[in-house]
């Protein structure tokens, strides 16, 4: 079976597998020299991940796979993970086991030696098991299991030659023996009864390993019924299963598939008693005291909202001189070099009121911007994510949701593009499309320089705090709409979560400025491509209008833009917005932000003919009031998903969802900056 | 008592799960099964736990658990939904 595989692609196949949050990418990393996300919390990698590894001269391919406990999937993440060990068959299977946490592991090594597969075991996190007091007996563990296994510390690359070595010897060709276990005389008499009729088919038992085909058969395995449809003795084969499966449960007095599952588990719990010793007695660690407040029942929110906001106000104070230096570099530097040259006047005006004005209006807030992806990630790698999942869930359940939700909604505030595909994790069918669906109302980086350009004209002496808001009123907007969603749409009860709380880890720099620089390079990116598109259609369409070219006057007397094409739009769309009461420039560049949120700011960059963090705001500072100002900030939070989050609803839950999303999004939006400015009239607020 | 309900800091007895197939079946492979005791280390009454696993029907408490699994530290957040499907009995105080 091997060498037909690798006949096909003519490429060796070398999959991981192991529980979730094992350290899988890690290793991969170390492997390939990828750079495959790593996170501290289970559901970090939800897709597949193909690298390289040089194996005698040859190129083998690595895959990294989303976390499983058992080859039962029970969530769209471990359905891609279980479908890749299963179906491609790769020619090695390196299973990476926790070794602080071995018995819980081996239940997957158990379910892969049964199936046949030729598997490496590497036991990780040594150092961790190391800490909490326990030896582990290598030598023995190999002995038990009948495979080759290698100690490693992933993170600080031990192991990983010796890893290396062992694949290297397993591709050569050495099959693992497959591992018996015995169910029980009953069980074992029907698996036999099983395998006889399977041997009626030499095409499917030469594909599969019969006794896991029958075991599996005996578990009730819809994907493996499915395969067995197609033999041409199918109907002998499922005849066979459900007598013994009747039998079976008859004689045993309960469900046969728990029962098999049972028996693994205790193997698996057999032989990790005979592998772990505890050498040390470990009291309490600092990692508990921590969690007795994290996760406190009235204090764990609070405690967490106040920190963030203390990180938050402290990075912006530290953000503030390098803010001012990119201003500088933009709208005096290279505005003034383009102005005094002696280009045509055209030209000017294109680079200089158009390209680096509006660039340079979103370039300032990058240090904002990267700070944020820094907490982010610093976050992610101390281990809060299942903390927030517990705390949140008490109060979440009662909405509709489970607690694990709010992973895709943290990660959210770096990228709805990624929160959204993170929803694969998430068990409950109904709780995932509406955790995908709502993820869009939480606050992501593009919609920070429109906060900051805002509160830096009307709020000056609470600018954390209205940015926080901002945050908070993205949060309980998801979460409401979750519930109507859950109510309206989604029928049904939830399932509930169960998920293993990783310990706490002190992130490590490296790992935290690959994931920092990744997100920033996304966003770079779309500076200079989208935006920056979007910018020069601003720019073109502000120059010329219905009737020609208007000219670059334009761009400084307001007027005259009026008669540009952008004034048509602004001006088209402003009864709309009549309760607002918004400039029409503002609701034109509403008009082009649909794009990417960005673009908000850089459009209005461009309509105000103010470059850079200093004069902008006091632009806006005529063009509002305060009040109107916040509404506008909390509609550019709602309306519209950028084209980049539509897309990802659209491959994660179709078109229909994507387009509902499209106009609750657009009706929400338009309540609630309605609701602003009719709540805080009476109040006397302007 | 369903798990959810069950005090903080105490030991008790999975009893039966009362949840669909893949549920059980989850919680079977995670090691939470019938007859295996649990530590709850912490509750928020009526809400989500964090427990311990802490070992089989023929002990109450694993061989490898020393200081009554303060040690063990393989700790599993379970949802409200879930932690409700879960019944357990007590088995001891703490200390
Ligand atoms: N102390 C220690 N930490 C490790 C080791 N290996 C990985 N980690 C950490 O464990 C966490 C999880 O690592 P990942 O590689 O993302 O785990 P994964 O198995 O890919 O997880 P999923 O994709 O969620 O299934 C990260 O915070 C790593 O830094 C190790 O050997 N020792
Ligand atoms: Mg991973």
């Amino acid at each position: 079976m091997s060498e037909l595989s690798k006949a096909k692609h003519n490429r060796i196949k070398i999959a991981l597998a192991g529980t979730p949050n094992v350290g899988k990418s890690v290793i991969f990393n170390n492997l390939t020299g990828g750079r495959a996300w790593v996170g501290n919390w289970p559901g970090t990698t939800v897709e597949k991940k193909v690298g390289k590894m040089r194996i005698d001269r040859q190129d083998a391919e690595v895959i990294d796979l989303p976390g499983i406990y058992s080859l039962t999937a029970y969530s769209l993440d471990e359905l891609i993970a279980r479908n890749a060990i299963i179906e491609e068959k790769p020619d090695v299977v390196v299973n990476i086991l926790n070794a602080s946490n071995i018995e819980r592991s081996l239940y997957l090594t158990i379910s892969l030696l049964e199936m046949g597969a030729n598997v490496v075991v590497a036991l990780n996190m040594i150092d961790i098991a190391r800490e909490r007091g326990y030896e582990i007996d290598v030598r023995k563990l190999r002995e038990l299991l009948g495979v080759p296994v290698v100690p490693t510390i992933a993170i600080k690359g031990v192991g990983i030659d010796e890893l290396k070595e062992e694949i290297k010897k397993a591709c050569r060709g050495r099959k693992t023996p497959e591992l018996i276990i015995n169910y029980g005389d009953e069980v074992e008499r029907e698996i036999e009864k099983i395998i006889s009729v399977l041997e009626k088919d030499p095409a499917l038992i030469k594909k599969y390993n019969k006794r896991w085909l029958a075991i599996k058969l005996l578990e009730k395995d819809e994907d493996v019924i499915e395969r067995v449809r197609k033999s041409q003795v199918a109907s002998m084969i499922l005849k066979q299963v459900e007598k013994s499966i009747k039998t079976l449960e008859e004689a045993l007095g309960r469900d046969i598939e728990e029962y098999i599952a049972e028996k693994r588990y205790e193997y698996a719990f057999r032989i990790s008693n005979e592998c772990v010793k505890v050498v040390r007695e470990v009291p309490q660690t600092p990692s508990d005291i921590i969690d007795f407040a994290i996760t406190h029942k009235v204090f764990g929110i609070p405690i967490i909202l106040s920190i963030l906001y203390m990180a938050f106000k402290f990075a912006f104070d530290v953000a503030t001189p390098l803010v001012d230096l990119i201003d500088w570099f933009f709208a005096a530097f290279l505005y003034d070099i383009v102005k005094s040259s002696t280009l045509p006047e055209v030209v000017k005006s294109f680079l200089a009121d158009g390209v680096i004005t509006g660039i340079g209006s979103i370039l300032v807030f990058l240090p904002n911007i990267v700070f944020l992806f820094i907490f982010i990630s610093l976050l992610e790698d101390l281990g809060y994510m299942a903390r927030a999942a517990f705390i949140i869930d008490k109060i979440m359940h009662r909405w509709g949701l489970t607690g694990k939700s709010i992973i895709p909604l943290i990660i959210g505030i770096g990228c709805n593009v990624p929160a959204i595909i993170a929803t694969r994790a998430i068990e409950d069918e109904n709780d995932r499309n509406v955790t995908a669906l709502v993820n869009p109302l939480v606050s992501c980086s593009a919609r920070l320089p429109v906060y900051l350009v805002i509160a830096a004209a009307f709020f000056v002496a609470y600018r954390g705090v209205v940015v926080l808001s901002m945050y908070l009123l993205g949060m309980l907007l998801a979460i409401m709409m979750a519930l109507l969603l859950r109510k309206c749409v989604f029928r049904g009860p939830s399932t509930g979560f169960i998920m293993e709380l990783p310990p706490y880890m002190t992130p490590l720099p490296k790992n935290v400025l690959i994931k920092t620089w990744e997100r920033t390079k996304r966003f770079l990116f779309k500076a200079g491509t989208v935006i920056l598109l979007a910018t020069v259609l601003v720019w073109a369409l502000s120059v010329t209008g219905p009737s020609g070219y208007i000219g670059t006057e334009a761009l400084e007397d307001p007027t005259l833009l009026e008669k540009s094409w952008v004034g048509v739009i602004g001006k088209t769309m402003q009864p709309l917005f009549y309760p607002m009461g918004w400039d029409w420039r503002a609701i034109a560049a509403l008009f082009f932000g649909f794009m990417a949120k960005e673009i908000v700011v850089s459009t209005m960059a461009v309509l105000y003919g103010a470059a850079g963090e200093e004069e902008l705001p006091k632009m806006l500072s005529m063009a509002f009031t305060p009040l109107s100002a916040y509404a506008y900030m909390a509609f550019v939070l709602i309306y519209v998903p950028c084209l980049a989050t539509l897309a990802a609803l659209r491959g994660e839950l179709g078109l229909k969802y994507a387009i509902l999303a499209l106009i609750y999004e657009i009706l929400l939006a338009y309540l609630v900056a309605l609701a602003i400015i009719c709540i805080g009239i009476p109040l006397g607020l302007k | 008592m369903p798990l959810s309900f069950a005090p903080e800091g105490h030991l008790v007895r999975v009893v039966c799960i009362r949840a669909g197939r893949g549920l059980s079946r989850r919680l079977i492979e995670m090691g939470i099964a019938p007859g295996k005791v649990l530590r709850v280390v912490r509750t928020l009454g009526a809400g989500p736990v964090i427990i311990e696993v802490c070992g089989d029907k023929s002990k109450s408490v694993s061989d490898r658990c020393n200081l009554c699994c303060t040690s063990c530290g393989n700790r599993i957040v379970i949802g409200f939904g879930t932690a409700m499907k879960i019944l357990v009995e007590e088995v001891a105080r703490r200390e």
